[in-house]
């Protein structure tokens, strides 16, 4: 599918490799590290931070020709999952603006001929892009022109906010190095030789002239030059997930550097869902492990937030419960962008809990007592009284219009369980309980009240006969007989 | 008449001044909130907290009025704590706040709770292990604020060194205080002492039966009494007798 649109803005990010590099690596920004195609001597560069450049490196030069001029450097070659993280990064950037999308590696196109509304004119919405990718770490410029081709040229070579009137194309093309065109290394040295600098000397030659000396392709770079070429963006298909990850240099198993590094990584997943007014919901992490292990440890989250210090805790908790086993090579952390939860506050609500406090709570009290022992209680799906399950507790909101179960008008008497029911040995005369016998517990019993005969679920066994009894001392009891086992049960307790 | 709003673009002037983060623009809206009520109260003299009402009349007449909020209040005994418990969380949800439970005997029953009309959906079970567990987690409840009601249910615990773990209970008093939070605290004997506001006796005064179809017998109603074994709140009255149904 292709659409048209009468505006198109480009965001171009310069040495896309090494900001790909820097934006999952930060801390490499003031050293001295080239990103490069390759490990041997012989590979090129793709980029340099300021120190190398400082020193002469130069996007192009060889490992081994940076070695001469800085024989301290670092070389790192980017990694596919950092460079898809990067161009999800940057996609997410523009879909805060625009649905119409084309991505590719360091650039993105955006349709932007309806965004009259939103912005008072295009210089302020390229403004408002460079802003939001300087939200997900990265650096970028913006041309808006009619063409697409044209805007991504001038983009590459202008720095911050151009904007390019229908009509001038060719003034801004003009003064352009040839550089800035999709050249093979065959076509950059013919049209060297040819003399030509500029697009203006490109667009100068004689249209109907070229295919004999340079092909096909030579009509179509004649187009590009002249800002000619209206082809429609091509929309990406928008990522699935919002993905992180990071290769560690040196394999690490203590939690706490592990812990350090996620946190980077999730505060780089709240960037791009903030960019993309989405929140976090559950995530997963994966921690790849020596030599080819894959641990993974699914994060649940009860309402979706932002909050990276909430994330981050209960990720601790999460990674204390569950540690790695063995040297951790690599890191990721995924998650799919939801809607964030509305909350309205009123001023004369009583204090609330905010749900981001509630999950790390919860996710607290359960390193605390261990998993299925904090929750919402749930009677089990039985007849039979007193079994329960626990589930993730997720409270409606106070200004929610619903309602529990009626209140009781007086008070009631409750059961204390007891988990699991004791076995006791109980005396009877034909349907009569005479005395009872448990685990510290023993008298004889002054009345009884029963059979209840109860049966678990259709079909099934757990078929039970329930009486009520008093003890000498005023002790009220549930107790039951199991039918299926034959033995008599302790199962709760009047209080 | 706005006086208080001006108050807000004065924070020095405020006594208290909630430290938010920066990312979070929900807590800072809350703090916003939390100070704009604070400037109110200031300025338009609004007296404490009003205590909780238990459900129960005997109860909230014992403890002159209910809960007070931000004070521990302890129940021992061998019959009707849980019974208290409940009905005083089924208040707290019906009132659509998020209510805690520490259960140190695994006794909950949520069958019992939903007849007394706890919404379970606001009710937040933490089953504990130990005694010191479950203070650990009271704690835990009450640093993380906003929690108004919070019943500690210690019966069965077998743990005797617990009434004496002082500092604990006093962290916990504190803790109380500044979540302005009601703590109930059910217990065999008393664990809590004088860093509870009141101490409620709950002694055993019989049961009734009933004839049910079939000539088989039911249990109907326990009966209790209850006694100001010490309090704070105000002159501790003679004993009451309370009727709990099934």
């Amino acid at each position: 599918m292709s659409l048209t649109c009468e505006r198109v803005a480009c965001l171009w990010i310069p040495s896309w490799s090494l900001q790909a590099l820097l934006r999952a690596r930060p801390e490499l920004r003031a050293q001295k590290v080239v990103v490069s195609d390759g490990l041997l001597p012989s590979s090129l560069l793709l980029g340099a931070t300021l120190p190398l450049r400082q020193l002469g490196v130069r996007v192009g030069q060889t490992v081994a020709q940076a070695r001469n001029l800085c024989a301290e450097l670092q070389v790192h070659v980017l990694s596919d999952a950092n460079r898809q993280a990067a161009k999800d990064a940057l996609y997410d950037v523009a879909s805060a603006f625009s649905p119409v999308i084309e991505c590719g590696d360091g650039f993105v196109l955006l349709g932007v001929g309806d965004l009259a509304k939103l912005f008072p004119d295009e210089e302020t919405l390229g403004k408002a892009l460079l802003v939001q990718a300087e939200s997900v770490r990265l650096h970028g410029r913006v041309a808006i022109a009619s063409y697409k081709e044209t805007a991504k040229l001038i983009a590459k070579a202008r720095a911050d906010v151009t904007v390019i009137r229908r009509g001038d194309e060719k003034l801004y093309l003009r003064a352009l190095p040839l550089s800035v065109l999709p050249l093979s290394a065959s076509q950059a040295l013919l049209l060297s030789r040819f003399g030509l600098r500029t697009l203006g000397d490109l667009m100068a030659l004689p249209r109907t002239k070229l295919p004999t000396r340079l092909g096909k392709e030579g009509l179509r770079l004649h187009r590009l030059a002249s800002g000619e070429d209206d082809s429609p963006i091509q929309p990406t298909t928008p990522p699935v997930e919002v993905c992180e990850s990071l290769d560690l240099d040196e394999p690490e198993q203590n939690l706490e550097p592990l812990l350090f590094l996620l946190r980077g990584l999730v505060d780089r997943m709240m960037a791009r869902l903030r960019a993309m007014s989405l929140a976090c919901g559950d995530f997963v992490v994966e921690l790849l492990e020596k030599p080819h292990g894959i641990r993974r440890v699914e994060v649940k989250v009860a309402t979706p937030t932002r909050e990276v210090a909430t994330l981050t805790e209960l990720l601790r908790l999460s990674l204390q419960a569950h540690p790695p086993e063995t040297e951790v090579r690599g890191l990721l952390v995924r998650t799919m962008a939801q809607r964030p939860r509305p909350l309205q506050l009123g001023l004369f609500d009583g204090e609330q809990i905010l749900p981001e406090r509630l999950m790390t709570l919860i996710g607290r009290l359960q390193a605390l007592c261990g998993d299925g022992k904090v929750g919402q209680a749930v009677a089990a799906d039985s007849h039979l009284p007193g079994l329960c399950d626990v589930v993730p507790l997720n409270p409606p909101t106070k200004r929610d219009d619903d309602t529990g179960p009626p209140l009781s008008p007086s008070p009631r008497l409750a059961l204390h369980m007891l988990r699991p029911p004791r076995a006791a040995t109980v005396r009877v005369n034909g349907s009569r309980l005479l005395h009872l016998h448990s685990d510290g517990l023993s008298g004889p019993v002054l009345r009884s009240g029963g059979p209840y005969r109860i049966r678990g679920s259709v079909g099934n066994e757990g078929l039970r006969d329930y009486y009520d009894v008093e003890l000498p001392g005023g002790e009220a009891l549930r107790l039951f007989f199991d039918r299926d086992e034959g033995n008599w049960f302790l199962d709760a307790r009047y209080d | 008449m706005f006086s208080h709003l001006a108050r807000i673009e004065r924070p020095e002037r405020t006594q208290q001044i909630d430290v938010v983060s920066d990312e979070d623009p929900l807590a800072q809206r809350q703090a916003a909130i939390a100070q704009l009520r604070r400037a109110c109260r200031s300025d338009f003299g609004r007296a404490a907290d009003p205590p909780l009402p238990t459900g129960c009349e005997v109860i909230d007449q014992a403890l002159h009025g209910g809960l007070p909020r931000g004070q521990m209040v302890e129940v021992v005994g061998k019959v009707g704590r849980l019974s208290l418990a409940l009905t005083v969380l089924a208040q707290a949800t019906q009132r659509r706040e998020l209510a805690v439970m520490i259960d140190g005997a695994d006794a909950f029953d949520p069958r019992s709770a939903e007849a007394l009309g706890i919404d379970l959906r606001r009710l937040l079970w933490v089953r504990v292990k130990t005694g010191n567990d479950a203070l650990r987690a009271a704690d835990m409840v009450l640093s993380a604020g906003g929690i108004s009601m919070l019943v500690l249910y210690l019966v069965a615990q077998g743990d005797p060194q617990l009434a004496l773990r002082t500092a604990l209970w006093t962290r916990l008093g504190q803790r109380t205080q500044r979540a302005k939070a009601s703590v109930l605290i059910c217990a065999d004997k008393p664990l809590a002492q004088s860093f509870a506001v009141a101490t409620l006796g709950f002694h055993n005064d019989g049961v009734r039966w009933q004839d049910a179809p079939g000539g088989r017998g039911q249990l109907s109603e326990r009966l209790a009494r209850i006694e100001v074994m010490r309090s704070r709140l105000g002159a501790p009255g003679d004993s009451q007798p309370w009727c709990l149904r099934k």
